[in-house]
């Protein structure tokens, strides 16, 4: 079974999300964080079978995106682990930041739910479908 | 005839008795009329004999004046020098001169190094052997023997000041610059004679002066044995005089010099007493003789009464023999006098030889002029100064012949007469260029016709010396007072000021008498002091040659003020520091200045960095800001839209016709506002970006932006004219938004027309510049609202014809306006639109990659 951590804290984005990924053309289990340190307490303390893509957005209550990112991609137990920025602007300073952490991929959530359904589909068939194992077992 | 015997007896007779009677009479009257007559002729011969030691030793004097006076004509004084210029005194005729000697007073510290300095002046065997108990020493240096017949004598190294007679001398000559004859004294040479008295010396001192300065070089010593000199002076003039002497004062003691005695058993009866001047000296002749030894005087006369007719025949012999005699005294007169001629000739012979040796050689010219004005001698300096063409020229052409004018140079010099006869005119002239010093003496020539010599001294070097001096001191003069806010001061090697100006005093406040002798350090404020400051400059100016100093000084009353100073080193030749100069000035006004600049630039620092502190602030809230739109306004958006299209898909059914156009509407101006927020943003962000400064490619630009805008042409043929365009100079990126913005515009609004038509060129204005423009023939507007075309939202078209944001135009004005360029459109409506803008040109020196 696939499976997905998304991390968001606005609801009406959670929902669309969640829908888009219902939509897509894969079947995946989605894990929900609502911020930063649920996120964090998801990965390295209850550490349910890891997810094969973390959906994390930048702007978050308490423990922000980027500090998420950096914890995932320091720990070598969740390094390998895709993480796929969502966030509301192109800010270049946030883009080149996330990218210098390791984020392998980053999507500008758009305003029309037509596109925000593509680039969900999209996500989901190339992440899910390479079907990425841990390279320690 | 017996008559004649007669008469002559009787005659003699008469004569006889006629003789008897006068003779008796008469005896005594004649015999005190002889004696009258010896003396007489006894006073003739001492006024000869004082005549001839006058003029003999006046010889002497004056050979010893011209010896000197060669002397002071030679630049250096050498051995070969003295040597020269004493030569004419050996070939001179001076019996009883012994010798001439060069002599220099050294005191005692001195005598090495005058031993030294003498000894490389050619003396090289010299040995100063100075006198005890004495100071000053006045040694002998240079030494030429005169006595031919008793040859050797001292060399040079003697120490005159041993004979106290000589030493005497020696200053009376220096105070008086006259010649000086010393007191008689015995000579070393003479000290063993056993002639009795023993012979005396006396010495004639002729000071020796520099002749340009006038600065005391020595003194020239002519020593004369008296004896020799007096046999030889009175071989003529005694010839009948028993006994004469020359005596002169040593101290009160009238001391006799010189003898000469005739051996004879008369006895002197007529004594007579003369003096002499003798140099600054008086001396003493004595004659005596005999009556009998006389012309002129019988004896006996006075006798014959006894011998009666004998003594007629007496008288008459003694009448021929009285006869007889006179003719052989003529004829003996006429024999002196034919020697003493003789004699006189030789010295004048002797004299002119010297004469012309001295003027062969001296630095002076001179030229005797007769009284018709001819110059009848010149000398060969007096020949160099004139040239050849006046010295052949009578001396009243020389004005003009040699264009002479008087001292200031301009003023044509007149031809004076000389003046009355020895009076002495002195002249300075300019002649061909050099200033001449003309001394004029008017004499009696040739007995009757007035002459003049003169004597004419070259003083152009003398006279520029002076002149560059005076000028000179002039210029320093005008230097000291113009620098009136200088103040000048000097030092000694150890930092006290030796001189004091005019300004120094008005800007320190201390007059000179109060400041002369002080260390410099008391112009420096104690902590200066304190901290060595004083001793610091005057070590660099030493060490450097100059030290630069600014700092505050202290002035008399105690107020301080700031200099800017310059401490320059003095040196001596031999390169040791001889003081220092300061040259310092009152910067005062312009420290206070320079700190209220100081002021003003840190308060203009501080302002501007809480001015930077403040835009900082205010960039980074708006960027928070944008962020915040970007992030926190269009998460709203997106749920609008999101759930709109959810409607739409899962509800779909549930809705007619006009509730799902109305979601349509919902989802259209949910994604619009994005646009907005979107454009929003980069025109915000233009502001702040950096913009990049390099060559742009119009022409590669337009055509890849051409091929990106192949999807809002669709299917559509829109045909692309591009003419030349030159690469422009500035920001790549910013500058295809302008290019995208606009030929999108192009493509959008020519959606209706048929065919279509995009035209992209440029052409090149008055002032050179190169204008870029897009033209198409699409809808065009009207120009009533072109000044609304740039500005953020505004639009000319309704959205409904032609979608967008009112932004694209308005973010081209301002890249354009960044780039220091113009944007501007020109339309109608229906007949298209033509879009120009100007960028800088490319030239590719300027291109800085960024």
């Amino acid at each position: 079974m696939n499976r997905v951590l998304l991390v968001e804290d606005n609801p009406d984005d959670l929902e669309l999300a969640l829908l888009a990924l219902d939509r897509g053309s894969f079947t995946t289990a989605v894990d929900v964080a609502r911020d930063g340190a649920e996120a964090l307490d998801y990965l390295f303390t209850r550490r349910p079978e890891p997810p094969q893509v973390v959906l994390l957005d930048i702007k978050l209550p308490l423990v922000d995106g980027i500090d998420v990112l950096r914890q995932i991609k320091a720990e070598p137990r969740t390094r390998h682990i895709p993480v796929v920025m969502l966030t509301s602007s192109a800010q270049d300073r946030d883009l080149r930041a996330c990218y210098e952490l390791g984020a392998n991929s980053y999507i500008v959530k758009p305003v029309d739910m037509e596109q925000f359904m593509a680039a969900m589909n999209n996500i989901g068939a190339y992440w899910l479908g390479l079907n990425l194992t841990d390279p320690r077992t | 005839m017996g008559q004649g015997v007669v008469g002559v007896r009787l005659q003699v007779l008469g004569v006889v008795l006629l003789g008897l009677l006068v003779s008796g009479g008469a005896g005594l009257l004649m015999h005190r009329v002889e004696r009258d007559g010896a003396g007489q002729a006894l006073d003739r011969r001492a006024a000869a004999a004082q005549d001839a030691v006058a003029s003999a030793t006046q010889r002497y004097v004056d050979a010893l004046q011209l010896a000197a006076g060669a002397l002071e004509a030679l630049p250096a004084l050498d051995a070969d020098a003295f040597s020269t210029a004493t030569e004419p005194l050996g070939r001179l005729w001076l019996p009883g001169a012994t010798g001439v000697d060069y002599v220099v007073a050294v005191p005692d510290a001195g005598i090495a190094a005058a031993q030294t300095a003498w000894r490389d002046r050619g003396v090289p065997e010299l040995n100063l052997a100075p006198a005890p108990g004495t100071s000053v020493h006045y040694f002998a240096v240079l030494a030429r023997p005169l006595d031919v017949r008793r040859p050797g004598g001292p060399g040079p190294g003697r120490d005159l000041a041993a004979t106290p007679q000589v030493g005497a001398a020696v200053e009376r000559a220096e105070k008086s610059g006259l010649p000086a004859a010393s007191e008689p004294y015995v000579a070393l040479r003479d000290a063993s004679s056993s002639a009795d008295p023993q012979p005396q010396t006396v010495a004639l001192v002729q000071r020796v002066v520099e002749r340009r300065t006038g600065a005391l070089r020595g003194y020239l010593q002519l020593t004369v044995r008296v004896q020799d000199f007096f046999g030889d002076t009175m071989l003529q003039p005694v010839r009948e005089l028993l006994d004469v002497s020359l005596a002169a004062y040593a101290g009160t003691e009238l001391r006799t010099i010189a003898v000469i005695r005739r051996s004879s058993d008369r006895v002197a009866d007529l004594r007579r007493t003369v003096d002499v001047q003798v140099a600054d000296r008086q001396w003493r002749l004595r004659v005596a003789t005999d009556s009998g030894a006389l012309v002129g005087a019988g004896g006996h006369l006075d006798e014959g009464m006894f011998f009666g007719g004998a003594a007629l025949t007496l008288v008459t012999a003694l009448l021929v023999y009285t006869l007889a005699t006179s003719r052989r005294r003529a004829e003996e007169r006429v024999e002196e006098a034919t020697a003493e001629l003789r004699a006189a000739g030789a010295t004048a012979r002797s004299q002119a030889t010297l004469l012309s040796a001295v003027m062969d050689t001296i630095a002076d010219g001179v030229a005797v002029i007769d009284g018709e004005g001819r110059a009848a001698w010149l000398n060969p300096t007096a020949r160099a100064i004139l040239g050849p063409e006046a010295s052949q020229a009578p001396a009243s052409q020389w004005p003009e012949l040699l264009d002479m004018r008087e001292a200031d140079g301009v003023t044509r010099y007149q031809n004076r007469s000389p003046g009355p006869a020895g009076t002495e005119t002195l002249v300075e002239c300019v002649m061909a260029g050099r200033r001449i010093e003309v001394r004029v003496r008017a004499l009696v020539y040739d007995g009757e016709a007035p002459g003049a010599v003169a004597v004419m001294r070259d003083i152009t070097d003398r006279h520029a010396a002076s002149e560059q001096l005076r000028s000179s001191e002039e210029l320093l003069q005008l230097l000291l007072d113009g620098a009136r806010d200088y103040a000048i001061y000097m030092l000694d090697p150890d930092g006290r000021i030796v001189s004091w100006s005019v300004n120094a005093e008005r800007l320190n406040g201390y007059r000179s008498d109060e400041i002369i002798g002080e260390d410099y350090a008391r112009l420096f404020t104690p902590e200066d002091c304190e901290a060595g400051r004083p001793g610091t400059v005057l070590r660099r100016a030493r060490e450097t040659g100059r030290a630069e100093m600014d700092g505050l000084r202290v002035r008399k009353d105690g107020g301080r003020f700031w200099v800017h100073g310059l401490l320059t080193a003095v040196r001596d030749p031999d390169g040791s520091v001889r003081g220092f100069v300061n040259v310092s000035q009152d910067v005062t006004a312009r420290k206070q200045a320079d700190q209220v600049i100081e002021r003003l630039n840190a308060d203009l620092e501080r302002r501007v960095a809480e001015r930077t502190a403040d835009l900082r602030e205010a960039n980074a809230e708006l960027e928070s800001f944008s962020y915040s739109v970007s992030h926190d306004l269009r998460a709203p958006l997106r749920a609008v839209d999101g759930f709109a299209k959810m409607l739409a898909l899962d509800h779909g059914e549930a809705l007619d016709e006009q509730g799902r156009r109305y979601v349509g509407r919902i989802r259209a101006g949910a994604q619009q506002m994005g646009e907005l927020i979107d454009g929003l943003l980069a025109f915000s962000r233009l502001q702040r970006q950096e913009m990049a400064n390099s060559r742009v490619r119009l022409a590669d630009l337009v055509a890849e932006v051409w091929d990106e805008l192949a999807v809002e042409r669709g299917d559509r043929t829109v045909e692309l004219v591009v003419g030349e365009l030159p690469d422009a100079l500035g920001d790549p990126r910013l500058i295809r938004h302008v290019v995208a913005n606009l030929l999108g515009n192009a493509v959008k609004y020519t959606r209706d027309a048929d065919p279509a038509r995009v035209e992209v060129g440029h052409r090149v204005t008055a002032g050179g510049e190169a204008t870029h423009f897009v033209r198409d023939n699409g809808a065009g507007f009207d120009m009533r609202y072109a000044g609304k075309l740039f500005k953020v939202f505004q639009r000319l078209h309704r959205a409904e014809e032609y979608e967008g944001t009112g932004i694209g135009l308005a973010l081209a004005h301002r890249i354009v306006h960044r780039h220091g360029g113009q944007i501007w459109a020109d339309a109608a409506p229906g007949e298209g639109a033509t879009f120009y803008f100007t960028l800088p040109a490319y030239v590719p020196a300027l291109e800085t990659v960024s």
